[in-house]
């Protein structure tokens, strides 16, 4: 327990904080406008969903520079970079694209594109890790 | 983010992030694209570190640099390269580092 942190590491976990944070105090604030009459209960869940959307965009954003492990090779170097890039990119763009959908598409659509969306960013970026590390097994047999 | 765009403002160092792009590298494979001196790419690399745009990890006796660009750095460094940004000092900073390295070599030579 008393091992020190990366500071890399301590940059991540306070970049999520002040996130959950933001997240937390804006879905207060509209909870505390219905409260007061001034937004209807939609206008909540797309503020609430807009926020979500671009604070997740924000984190993904910055995917590629948080901690990871030193590489062992550089096989592995070149694997974690274009992972990392290709998940960066696409989950980063679902979650500017499910934030676009709660503000302006109607209700019923937002809900199921922008999961629709943000699945297929993670089905893109599982299926890309996949195929990529068999591709680098594979090379790295012959 | 000054230094980002401090970084992204010379071809030089757009280029190596581009090559980075492919895969990670040493330092002397990336020189090899350059026509520059070796003292001049590690001030390039140092500018490119102190921006957070590159890492440097060790592995085995060799020094690879990795990538590490936001999506936002990635996109900047894709519409910079689009409108052709600082193209113009490519040739006054090749010319440069050409000069330098002819220096280098006569003031070695006896």
């Amino acid at each position: 327990m008393s091992e020190k942190l990366h500071p890399r590491i301590r940059q991540d976990i306070l970049l999520g904080l002040k996130l959950g944070a933001v997240m937390i105090g804006a879905s207060l604030l509209l909870a505390l406008a219905r409260r007061q009459g001034w937004i209807d209960a939609t206008l909540v869940m797309r503020g609430y969903n807009v926020i979500l959307g671009l604070a997740m965009a924000a984190y993904c954003n910055l995917i590629p520079k948080m901690y990871g492990p030193p590489p062992r090779s550089l096989h592995h170097a070149t694997l974690a970079q274009a992972v990392r890039r290709v998940s960066s990119w696409t989950m980063t763009l679902a979650f500017l694209v499910w934030a676009a959908l709660w503000a302006f598409v109607p209700q019923e659509y937002a809900r199921i594109v922008s999961m629709a969306a943000v699945g297929a960013s993670i089905a893109i970026s599982l299926g890309y890790t996949v195929w990529k590390s068999a591709a680098c097994r594979a090379s790295r047999g012959h | 983010m000054n230094a980002v765009f401090k970084a992204l403002a010379d071809p030089t160092r757009r280029r190596v992030l581009e090559l980075l792009r492919q895969r990670p590298m040493s330092a002397g494979e990336l020189s090899e694209h350059f026509a520059v001196s070796r003292p001049t790419m590690s001030a390039h690399f140092a500018v490119l570190r102190e921006a957070d745009l590159i890492e440097a990890n060790k592995i085995g006796t060799t020094i690879i640099y990795q990538l590490k660009l936001s999506v936002l750095e990635d996109a900047l460094l894709g519409f910079t390269q689009l409108f052709g940004i600082g193209t113009g000092e490519r040739t006054s900073s090749d010319a440069a580092g050409a000069t330098l390295r002819k220096q280098t070599r006569e003031g070695a030579d006896p």
